[in-house]
């Protein structure tokens, strides 16, 4: 037969009272059960069972509870009996009253409806915004590093300061030098990226990104497999069988999640492989990558300065700081510069935190502080529910004085409380998870996209016991006042007051209410404020024109490695044909090559004589950014030219030209005086200014442009170049030229790889991901405080109706109009407003220097911003205060009679 | 008990068909009796609230029967009416049957 669901028998044993009857009546639906499960089909009997049980539980819960009952059992309540003697329970009646109790919370939370579902939307919204920016910052900060320790994971990066280059990879040489003579990491790997074409019979071909790795890549990052194995020391020999890691998506949608896949043969960028692991679900290494290669070459034997270039990484040993292995990293580099001139003259090693390239520190520090903010607004969730139990309290007295003169324990009053707000706030942490569900999709929809691994982020188990622990933190915060409150209770006190409880307009005056209300008004009021100077700017930062044109451009990183390239004419040689071939592609219309492209990391300045500019002798010397161009980059960027030519083909070391910005034309020459002018530098020799370009925010679209001297790239040949391509039709999608750029390298130099590929206007949204991030989060804030305040707000103005009803009533049997009610009502409405709006000026108005600095051509005085702000509060504050006015409007002096 | 505070219809049925079932006076069968005879569905939060109501004021008791190999387990009670019970459902009766008296033929026509 057919089990019946054991969550619904769960579920009704709970509601029945625990004794022969409830054994008995839970036997009874069984027996039907029973009886029915020949004949009817499975969905009906399930939904059949569930129906009976949830009706019949219901039932019980709401009307059978705490009725004192003498049953066969024999067991009487000790509140309705001062008598009886309260002795010590044992364990079986201490668990019988534990669950009274909690049904006894259920039943309250059905006799008060509109109080029960105030506060379970109050907790709700706040343990939903609690839950999502925490879901945000553990996605993104706490968990996106899928390895060990990530706060010790660093890179080792090479820099090259007379050419500009930063951020370089090392030759194998290089990397096995760092790996036998550092002693900061406890081991050090390397890798690069690349694009891993996978075929076989599972389905057709396939390109995943990937990385090629050092035999110990993945091991040191500390990660088990999810099936498998990692690689072994030795399979990135030459000599070794060819494996392969795959990572749990890969593995889920090429392999359908097939534990078999282990041993299985496939090829990867057309050479056999077999599948020997499969990583855990979200892992993914070093940025994106989901399939690992050893690269099998002899690591030891490989000459100095040739074959492929990597990025060391490894952990920092626990003891070290990153200064010390920085000083070491950069002494080693600096005996290779002098034992092996030919190579590494002039490389220098920086040591960089993987953590601070994956996500820069002040991303993860906005996210902190959002993530303490939501907690402040929580608080105030819980104070409002507290406040609003905290009247219903009041209105018990009565009640609370009854029982506690018949004897209830003290216990049971305070756990009543206690249970019911564990009720509340289970059932607000139910609709918070929805909340923040809804947020988050939300958020992955219309959020900003380049947000760090935003994909990772979502509700799941961590998540999920955060929000339990809220349920806890929630019940106590909104409980204990409340259930404190039921101790103090003196019942004769209560008793003598009986009949004469309510003095006129009482209700719509508690201070401690009124405040916690003007408190929020004003929260509210601060945080529309700051999040409309937020937005504000953030649509000026959108509006502003970056110097360049970014829709429709394609850019990528290309780093010439190894020994074949250590004259710069093989550079200039094989840059000229990466631009020829690409250029000739039939949908680019223009391509170019810079050392620094606008809005990424890096940047290089040095210091200039000007024509005609300063004393004679060149003592005074303007400092600009210095940037190697190749020819057709400005076109391909959109920037465009104020006065004389571009760089043609045939510029390069002689004669020197150079073309300057507009920021410095203008400073010390004029956009139409600059051509022909000289400009020199002790390094670089004189230059002649062949023209001016407008100038390009650089360093963000909130900076200010800086002077900047353009020279071609064949007289200043860095190794590596940042490649941008327009599209000739401007409509079609420029990520779709990656292909055609990884082929167009590979053909030139099978060795070099295609790295930091990314459209312009990526690069764009990424410069605006913290300004974006912050605008939304803010804005979310903003809403919830300004509903908490609303809700807050109606709760104290709908109770104190309703429980003024007899006074109400009676100023109505002496003439009071509707008019005067509406007044009543809407004046201590207005009240709370007024003062909070005066509370939340103050505080903006203190607190604007705070957020200046993250604002953009907006001023924190902003009249706009502050108007609407305080229209919108005091619409949404009047909507809130109306309901519960014409309520009071409508009572009838009859009705005061009939309340009492 | 005061003498005028009457038995409700649905507490009448209850006990009448606890009567009718005799050894029989199980959970499920009380219930059924009342659904075939009063031919209406009778939900099982109102059957059971009104058997505790009327244990607590003393029209019926219950014994427990032990199941065994059924039900899982669970134990089944068998319902009697008490001697007050009895007596409450005489005094509706005759209230009633007083009350009807005569009336036979003035209500047929309507029908």
């Amino acid at each position: 037969m057919i089990r019946p669901p054991r969550l619904a028998t769960t579920l009704l044993r709970f509601a029945l009272p625990n004794d022969t009857r409830g054994r008995s009546i839970a036997g009874d639906l069984l027996q039907e059960y029973e009886e029915k499960a020949d004949s009817a089909s499975r969905v009906y009997l399930w939904l059949w069972y569930w129906g009976q049980s949830l009706a019949l539980g219901a039932r019980y819960l709401v009307f059978r509870c705490r009725e004192p009952r003498a049953g066969n059992d024999g067991r009487r309540s000790a509140s309705t009996d001062p008598t009886i003697v309260v002795c010590p329970l044992t364990r079986e009646e201490a668990m019988e009253n534990f669950w009274t109790d909690l049904r006894y919370g259920v039943r309250m939370l059905f006799r008060t409806p509109t109080l029960s579902l105030v506060s379970i939307l109050t907790i709700g919204l706040g343990i939903g915004l609690v839950t999502f920016s925490f879901s945000v910052v553990y996605g993104s900060v706490l968990r996106p590093m899928p390895v060990q320790d990530p706060e010790r994971l660093v890179v080792i990066e090479g820099v090259e300061p007379a050419t500009g280059d930063w951020g370089m990879y090392w030759p194998m040489a290089d990397y096995v030098e760092f790996r036998d003579q550092t002693t900061v990491f406890e081991s050090l790997a390397a890798g690069y990226t690349g694009t891993i074409n996978i075929t076989g019979e599972d389905g057709p071909p396939e390109r995943f990104d990937g990385a090629f790795l050092t035999a110990n890549g993945l091991e040191i990052l500390g990660v088990p497999p999810h099936l498998g194995r990692t690689f072994q020391p030795g399979e990135d020999r030459p000599e070794a069988e060819g494996t392969l890691v795959i990572g749990y998506d890969v593995w889920r949608n090429r392999f359908g999640g097939d534990a078999s896949v282990i041993g299985r043969r496939v090829r990867a960028n057309g050479e056999g492989m077999t599948i020997i692991g499969v990583m855990p679900p979200g892992f993914r290494f070093p940025f994106d990558q989901e399939v690992w290669l050893p690269y099998r070459a002899d690591w030891q034997g490989v000459p100095r300065g040739q074959g492929n270039v990597f990025q060391p990484y490894g952990h920092l040993r626990e003891d070290v700081t990153i200064e010390a292995a920085r000083e070491e990293v950069e002494m080693i580099a600096g005996r290779l510069a002098e034992e092996f001139p030919g190579t590494n003259e002039g490389i220098t090693a920086d040591v960089e935190r993987f953590q601070e390239i994956h996500m820069p520190a002040e991303i993860t520090a906005v996210l902190w502080l959002m993530l303490g903010a939501t907690f402040g607004v929580m608080l105030i969730a819980c104070a409002n529910v507290a406040n609003l139990l905290l009247t219903r309290a009041a209105a018990r007295e009565h009640e609370l004085g009854v029982r506690i003169a018949q004897g209830a324990p003290a216990s049971t009053l305070v756990l009543e409380t206690l249970a019911r707000c564990a009720w509340l706030s289970l059932l607000g942490a139910t609709a918070g998870l929805l909340v923040a569900w809804l947020a988050l999709g939300a958020l992955a929809r219309l959020g900003p996209t380049d947000l760090p691994r935003l994909d990772q982020v979502r509700v799941d188990g961590g998540v999920f016991l955060f929000a339990l622990g809220l349920v806890i933190l929630v019940t106590v915060a909104a409980g204990l006042a409340p259930a404190l409150r039921a101790l103090r209770v003196d019942p004769a006190q209560v008793l003598m007051r009986a009949g004469s409880r309510s003095r006129s307009g009482s209700a719509f005056r508690r201070p401690g209410a009124q405040l916690l209300l003007v408190a929020q008004v004003a929260l509210s009021l601060v945080l529309l404020v700051a999040s409309g100077l937020l937005l504000r700017s953030l649509l000026h930062l959108r509006a502003t024109d970056p110097g360049f044109e970014p829709a429709g451009a394609f850019s990528f990183r290309v780093s010439l490695a190894g020994d074949r390239y250590r004259e710069p004419t093989a550079r200039v040689e094989l840059f000229r044909l990466l631009w020829e071939r690409l250029r000739a592609l039939p949908e680019v219309a223009a391509g170019g090559g810079t050392t620094l492209l606008p809005l990424t990391r890096g940047y290089a300045w040095t210091d200039f004589v000007l024509e005609g500019q300063g004393a004679p002798d060149g003592r005074d010397r303007v400092v600009a950014d210095v940037s190697t161009v190749s020819e057709g980059y400005f076109s391909a960027m959109g920037i465009p030219l104020l006065a004389g030519r571009r760089f043609s083909a045939a510029d390069g070391l002689e004669p020197l030209s150079v073309i300057v910005d507009r920021t410095l034309a203008e400073r010390h020459w004029g956009v139409d005086e600059a051509v022909g002018r000289w400009i020199d530098n002790d390094l670089i020799g004189r230059a002649t200014v062949v023209g001016v370009v407008d100038s390009v925010l650089h360093y963000g679209l909130d900076a200010e442009p800086r002077m900047t001297v353009f020279y071609p790239y064949p007289a200043r040949a860095a190794r590596s170049l940042y490649g941008v391509l327009r599209t000739a039709d401007g409509d079609s999608d420029p990520a779709a030229l990656r292909d055609a750029v990884v082929a167009a390298v590979r053909e030139l130099d099978p060795e070099l790889a295609v790295h930091d590929t990314r459209t312009l206007r990526q690069r764009v949204g990424a410069s605006l991901a913290r300004q974006r991030l912050l605008t939304w989060l803010l804005a979310a804030f903003a809403v919830v405080a300004l509903t908490l305040a609303t809700i807050g707000l109606y709760g104290l103005l709908a109770y104190a109706v309703g429980t003024e009803t007899r006074s109400i009533g009676i100023r109505r049997t002496f003439g009071a109009q509707e008019r005067d009610l509406y007044r009543l009502v809407l004046g201590a409405a207005g009240r709370i407003v007024l003062w909070g709006l005066a509370l939340g000026l103050a505080v903006t108005f203190l607190a604007g220097r705070a957020i200046a600095g993250l604002l953009f051509r907006v001023e924190t005085g902003d009249l706009v911003t502050h108007v609407g702000a305080l229209l919108l509060l005091a619409s949404v504050a009047a909507i809130a205060a109306l309901a519960p006015a014409r309520r009071a409007a409508r009572i009838e002096p009859l009705d005061a009679l009939r309340s009492e | 008990m005061a003498p005028n505070n009457f038995l409700g219809e649905f507490e009448q049925m209850v006990l009448l068909a606890i009567l009718q079932k005799g050894d029989k006076a199980y959970g499920v069968e009380v219930r059924r009796e009342i659904e075939e005879c009063a031919d209406r569905r009778v939900t099982r939060g109102a059957f059971y609230t009104t058997l505790d109501r009327l244990e607590a004021k003393g029209y019926l008791r219950w014994t427990e029967r032990p199941v065994e190999g059924w039900r899982g387990g669970l134990p089944q009670r068998h319902f009697e009416v008490t001697a007050a019970g009895r007596e409450k459902l005489e005094q509706s009766r005759s209230a009633l049957q007083r009350l009807w008296r005569g009336l036979d033929e003035q209500m047929r026509p309507s029908r």
